[in-house]
C-alpha cells in the first residue's frame, strides 16, 4: 500500500506536488554492491551514526588480511556492513531489532527470550538476503 | 564464573555445520560466556542497558550473539563458516 501526500501549497495551475511514502517495510534503498565505495555509501544512508565503525573495522580487516595473508577478514567485513544494511535499510525491520535489543534487559525471563527469537530472526534472515538464499 | 554458560537459538542452530566449525564455535562460545561473567559481575541483578547485538570472528569462524545479562548467559544466534 503506497500513501500519497499532497503538499498544501503546492497546488499550481492545475497540476499537483505529491510525496509518496512506501509501505513501512519497503527499503529506503537496494541492497548495495559488495564494493567499499557502495557500501560505504549505503552505511551513510542508512546509519550514518555508524560510519566512524564501518572505517574502524575497515582499516582493522585489511590489516588484518595482510597480516594472515588471506581475504577471510575482508570476506566477514563486507558480509557483516552488508547485514547492517539490510537490517537499516527497512525501517520497521530496525525498529523491531532495536526494540529486541532493548528487551532483552527485560526482569521477565518470557520476555527476553522471545526478544532474542526476534533479534535471532531478524539477523538471519538478513544473513540470508545478503548471502542470496 | 558463576552460572553463566552459553546456548544457541535456535537450539538446531549448529545443525549442518563441518565439525570444525563446531567446534570452533564452541570454544569461542565458552571464552565468550567467561569474558561477559567477568564483566556483569552478579548478572541477576543487572538493571542496566544491555549489549546488544555483538560479532566475533576467529579463522574462519564469524558469530554473532547476544548477552541475557539477567539470564547469565550468552546466546549464539548466527554462526557463518568461511571454510
Amino acid at each position: 500500500m503506497r500513501r500519497a501526500i499532497l503538499l498544501a501549497g503546492h497546488r499550481q495551475e492545475g497540476w499537483q506536488v505529491t510525496v509518496t511514502y512506501g509501505d513501512r517495510d519497503e527499503p529506503l534503498i537496494p541492497l548495495p554492491e559488495m564494493t567499499l565505495p557502495r557500501l560505504r555509501s549505503a552505511v551513510s544512508i542508512v546509519a550514518p551514526s555508524l560510519l566512524p565503525q564501518f572505517f574502524e573495522e575497515m582499516q582493522q580487516a585489511f590489516t588484518q588480511a595482510g597480516d594472515e595473508d588471506s581475504v577471510t577478514p575482508i570476506r566477514m567485513f563486507y558480509r557483516r556492513w552488508a547485514v547492517t544494511v539490510a537490517i537499516e535499510r527497512r525501517p520497521s525491520v530496525a525498529n523491531r531489532f532495536h526494540a529486541a535489543e532493548l528487551a532483552i534487559g527485560d526482569p521477565d525471563s518470557d520476555v527476553r527470550a522471545r526478544a532474542i527469537r526476534e533479534a535471532g530472526d531478524i539477523v538471519r534472515a538478513a544473513h540470508r538476503e545478503v548471502a542470496g538464499g | 564464573m558463576a552460572d553463566w554458560h552459553w546456548e544457541c537459538d535456535p537450539d538446531d542452530l549448529l545443525d549442518g555445520l563441518p565439525l570444525k566449525a563446531v567446534q570452533a564455535v564452541e570454544e569461542l562460545s565458552r571464552e565468550l560466556a567467561v569474558r561477559d561473567s567477568m564483566i556483569f559481575q552478579d548478572g541477576a541483578s543487572f538493571t542496566g542497558m544491555p549489549p546488544g547485538l555483538r560479532i566475533e570472528q576467529r579463522g574462519s569462524l564469524m558469530l554473532s550473539y547476544l548477552t541475557d545479562v539477567r539470564g547469565e548467559r550468552i546466546v549464539i544466534i548466527q554462526v557463518t563458516w568461511f571454510g
